[in-house]
């Protein structure tokens, strides 16, 4: 059958009209990216931070050139800052597993690049104290924040911790003109505040604790 | 008086009838457009046919010749994002030294059991202002590929040949792993290869290309955005030599077993 002139210029609005809602359909925003951000929580260098998982309390920020871990030492011709932190999960086994050092200019630094860390699962409100060791810029350091996640590999729809270090330019450049060398602290259970710069002693089940730290700088 | 014409001469008058012509031949793209506008299926295939002929002069069906790939020199910096790469050397080594950490991982990867290594040295910043890391993607390990280096051995058998052959990263400086770059860091690093052949058996120079990235959202996860989609922007061609003693610094006594 032959089909007409008519009929082929139905055919042809039919499909522009097909088109044309295809388009329509498109261009609906169907995927909105802020609904699932991370929840931030802002904190200090001594203060605790409710997170949904638990309450994190970032216990000092060091500033170095070196620093020695298990395996072998670090070197870095730029900073290292070593944050420690002691965190108390609230329902189940759970640790500070991800971490982004923040500038004031929005650039980022992972530890998983040129440093390390040592966070460890801690069963239900027990403290556990562990540390995160970034590499960066000096210059990047003063007036930067950690953001600090209970999931290595997904931190949306989740509460994330973000903490102001407190690091300024003097104390930066104490650190790095000195070529301190940071130590590593063990992991530790620890008693809740234990091992702020001034509180109470901690207590060391599975290894010699961080103790008092100071906030910059670290053992020349 | 219609189709026809009076002629008078003298004292007749002569009707000629109009001439009889044969009906016209319409001029051949014509039957050919009437041809082709009978059937709709008919006329795509002639625009398609149309479109192809087209192309010929550009090459038509011949499969398309690859973009000619940037030549880096040795020395030269060259960004190819999300990275500044400026390539010094390469060399082949069995043990060194500095390998004290390295064997095992080294093994993963396919090396034999003696540790034969191709090592790249050079210098690495990168464009982003977010960290660049393998987590997500491993887009360092995938900088510098190999072209014709010899696959090492897996599973008791040469690697695929096709398949690009992924270095490790380490930080000369302490020798520590590199699985990335932050921004505002410079790195000298050494990316090693492990290779199954014989040094007798390698060429005098290898050739690296050198792998640029997009930083787009993931097909499949579009909240997920990352470095992904390597593609070819670049080769170099380096002469191997002995790898110099002090690629990787003195090693530190934590290092060293």
């Amino acid at each position: 059958m032959t089909r007409g002139w008519g009929g082929r210029a139905g055919a042809g609005v039919l499909v522009l009209i097909a088109l044309g809602v295809g388009q329509a359909i498109g261009s609906v925003p169907r995927y909105d990216a802020t609904f699932e951000a991370p929840h931030p929580v802002d904190g200090r260098v001594g203060e605790a931070v409710p997170m949904r998982a638990g309450s994190l309390l970032v216990t000092s920020a060091q500033v170095g050139t070196s620093a020695g871990t298990g395996v072998g030492g670090l070197v870095t011709d730029d900073a290292f800052v070593l944050v420690t932190l002691e965190f108390t999960p609230n329902e189940r086994d759970d640790s500070i597993l991800w971490a982004e050092l923040r500038d004031t200019s929005g650039r980022t630094w992972s530890n998983t690049v040129h440093g390390t860390r040592n966070c460890m699962l801690v069963p239900p409100h027990l403290t556990g104290a562990c540390y995160y060791l970034i590499e960066a810029p000096a210059e990047a350091l003063p007036g930067a924040t950690i953001a600090l996640s209970t999931s290595a590999n997904d931190q949306r729809f989740d509460s994330m911790a973000v903490v102001d270090l407190g690091l300024d330019a003097d104390q930066v450049e104490a650190g790095t003109t000195t070529g301190a060398h940071l130590d590593i602290p063990y992991t530790a259970l620890v008693d809740p505040g234990s091992t702020v710069p001034g509180g109470p002693s901690a207590t060391t089940p599975t290894g010699a604790g961080p103790g008092p730290t100071t906030s910059t700088g670290g053992t020349p | 008086m219609e189709g026809s014409t009076s002629v008078r001469t003298g004292s007749r008058t002569r009707v000629r009838s109009r001439p009889r012509y044969a009906k016209p031949t319409p001029p051949w793209w014509r039957s050919v457009l009437g041809w082709l506008l009978k059937d709709p299926v008919r006329l795509l295939a002639a625009a398609g046919a149309l479109l192809l002929i087209m192309t010929a002069p550009f090459g038509g069906w011949r499969t398309a010749e690859p973009e000619q790939a940037r030549v880096l020199q040795v020395g030269e910096q060259g960004t190819f994002a999300p990275f500044e790469l400026t390539v010094h050397s390469a060399g082949v080594t069995r043990s060194q030294p500095g390998f004290v950490l390295s064997p095992l991982r080294l093994r993963e990867k396919g090396a034999p059991g003696d540790g034969l290594y191709v090592v790249v040295l050079a210098t690495v910043r990168t464009t982003s202002d977010l960290t660049v890391t393998g987590v997500t993607a491993p887009t360092i390990t995938d900088l510098l590929w190999p072209a014709d280096l010899p696959r090492p051995v897996e599973n008791g058998a040469p690697a695929d040949p096709d398949r690009p052959l992924s270095a490790v990263v380490y930080n000369r400086a302490d020798f520590s792993q590199l699985s990335g770059v932050g921004p505002g860091l410079t790195y000298e690093v050494a990316f090693v290869y492990a290779t199954a052949s014989p040094v007798a058996e390698l060429p005098e120079t290898l050739t690296f290309t050198v792998q640029q990235h997009t930083y787009r959202a993931d097909t499949f996860d579009r909240s997920t955005t990352a470095w992904l989609s390597p593609e070819t922007v670049a080769e170099i061609e380096l002469p191997l030599g002995p790898v110099p003693p002090d690629a990787f610094g003195s090693p530190n006594s934590e290092g060293t077993p």
